[in-house]
């Protein structure tokens, strides 16, 4: 194994323009797949926090009673669409507050009465936490008697939600179509390495090579460029990912924004290598078919 | 046309073999055994059918009719994973010699013992070997396309011989050669041949067969014409 290891690096050394070409062209059709991956990923995350994080705070009337406030959280349980309820009286929010806001306890000095209502927070399923759902629940909720305000997530995520929805969609479609552009690529440019040293791989037939002994090395040249293109484009995309982050970040609405993560990164190399090698494999298939005719 | 005779160990056998390119018969009803150890000498003028008639043993060509054996095996019958078996019994100088371009001499030389899969201390130092006998040691790390016409038909032989095979097919080893090279190249194969190979060379070359004795077989438009037992030179 170590002497067509040494077999390859020199023929890549030996055909560098046409190995740098392959390289990059991998690298470039991952890097628009990696990219697409780096968005959808860091969507997912921002969705399924969203999602898990949807929460309804259902503020009380000053002058409710108290049977009418168990009623209310009666009603809120029993809803469609609720994972759970949880009383927070005006004291404990109070409490809470000041805790939160440790340091400027002097703000709270000339407070003669506790300013805030007794509330309930409501935590929404997963399977409900979506815009429409949510909307009509928090109408629901409004009704009650004993309801004063309800408060829920910011309209802007609905729609980034489902723009990412759609992003998901269009990534996997593209991802394939990548997928077969990549192949097509790779493909071409072994069958043209193939064809450029006809004569070589003719000479080593005639000279009693076997079949593996000359497609063992071309195997290895797939695969490593597959890897090297791979990692090209991560590296290339992390370069633009952190000018992105840096411009973007700072605001208080910035998304908690986070680089493709170690199982995705090896699925993006794993990817590469299948192309160089399902590549290889195409173009030997045919080359040898015809070389052998 | 000659019978095939069983007095000798035959290593090729060829039985009314043709071969035919398109509307062009280059062989025609050639029935043939070359025997083990004998130098052999394939005559004939242009395009009687010389190099295709070598092409045939190592399956550089398949035939059109008839069978060739070699070794015993019949080339019809051949399945396409034992062919790089065959040609390593082989060893062959092409017309055109066939050196790699992008490898050094020392490679060209060396990769007919790498694909045996031969240890790697073992080829530098038979390649080594080799080239030196060929008065190429100067000139290993040279690419090929840097020498002189003599001086890639010696790597050439090198190559051949470098695998140990047990026929040596020379197409027209000394075609248009510097005295000095077809010397050497004469030395090398008549060595090899000493050492118990069996020899064939395709030639028009008439100094060739003066300077060694072997059987001489002649070509003319694909036809086997004459087949003198020995003839030639000094041994
Ligand atoms: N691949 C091929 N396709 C078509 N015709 C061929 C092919 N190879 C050989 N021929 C024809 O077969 C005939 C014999 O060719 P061959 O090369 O065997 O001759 P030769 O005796 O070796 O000649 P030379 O002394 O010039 O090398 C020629 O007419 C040649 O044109
Ligand atoms: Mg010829």
């Amino acid at each position: 194994m170590k002497r067509y290891m040494k077999r390859t690096v020199k023929d890549f050394t030996s055909h560098a323009f046409l190995h740098s070409i392959t390289v990059v062209t991998i690298a470039l059709t991952i890097l628009i797949a990696g990219a697409l991956l780096l968005v959808v990923e860091n969507g997912e995350t921002v969705i399924a926090s969203w999602k898990n994080g949807v929460r309804i705070m259902v503020y009380l009337k000053g002058d409710a009673g108290s049977a009418e406030v168990t009623e209310a959280g009666h009603s809120l349980e029993t809803m469609g669409g609720v994972a759970k309820v949880s009383f927070i009286s005006r004291d404990e929010a109070l409490t809470d507050l000041m805790e939160s806001m440790e340091g400027q306890v002097s703000l709270f000095e000339g407070l003669g009465e506790n300013p805030l209502p007794d509330a309930y927070e409501v935590e929404v399923t997963p399977e409900a936490a979506q815009w429409d759902r949510v909307k009509a629940m928090a109408a629901a909720m409004m009704r009650l008697p004993a309801v004063d305000e309800v408060e829920y997530g910011r309209s802007w995520l609905a729609r980034v939600s489902r723009l990412l929805g759609m992003m998901e969609l269009a990534g996997i479609a593209l991802a394939g179509l990548f997928f077969i552009v990549a192949l097509f690529i790779v493909y071409n440019t072994v069958r043209l390495a193939l064809y450029s040293r006809r004569d070589e791989i003719e000479i080593m037939q005639l000279v009693g090579a076997t079949g593996a002994f000359i497609k063992i090395p071309l195997y290895l040249a797939g695969v490593m460029e597959g890897a090297m293109g791979s990692i090209l484009a991560l590296v290339t995309l992390f370069g633009a990912y952190a000018l992105f982050a840096a411009g973007a970040g700072g605001g208080a609405d910035a998304f908690p924004l986070s680089f493709l993560s170690l199982g995705s990164m090896g699925g993006v190399i794993l990817y590469g290598i299948f192309v160089g090698w399902f590549g290889c494999f195409l173009s030997l298939r045919e080359f040898m078919k015809e070389a052998s005719s | 046309m000659t019978q095939p005779d069983n007095t000798d160990e035959a290593v090729i056998r060829l039985f009314n073999v043709s071969k035919r390119f398109g509307a062009k018969l280059a062989l025609s009803n050639i029935t043939l055994d070359v025997h083990k150890g004998e130098w052999l000498y394939v005559t004939g003028p242009s395009g009687a059918g010389k190099s295709t008639l070598l092409k045939l043993f190592y399956l550089g060509e398949k035939t059109t009719s008839g069978q060739v054996l070699a070794f015993g095996t019949n080339m019809n019958r051949l399945a396409p994973r034992d062919v790089p078996f065959l040609r390593r019994r082989f060893g062959i100088i092409f017309q055109d010699f066939k050196l790699i371009p992008n490898r050094n001499v020392f490679e060209n030389v060396a990769l007919v013992l790498e694909a045996r899969g031969e240890p790697q201390n073992m080829i530098d130092k038979r390649a080594r070997n080799i080239l030196r006998h060929a008065g190429m040691d100067k000139r290993m790390e040279a690419m090929p396309t840097s020498l002189s016409g003599g001086e890639q038909q010696r790597v050439a032989v090198a190559r051949a011989i470098a695998g140990q095979p047990d026929v040596i097919l020379a197409d027209e080893p000394t075609g248009s050669l510097d005295p000095r090279s077809a010397e050497i190249i004469i030395g090398l194969l008549s060595a090899y041949h000493k050492k118990g190979a069996t020899v064939m060379v395709a030639t028009h070359d008439r100094d060739l067969l003066a300077r060694k004795q072997g059987r001489i077989i002649r070509l003319e438009e694909g036809r086997l014409v004459a087949a003198e037992p020995v003839t030639g030179g000094r041994a």
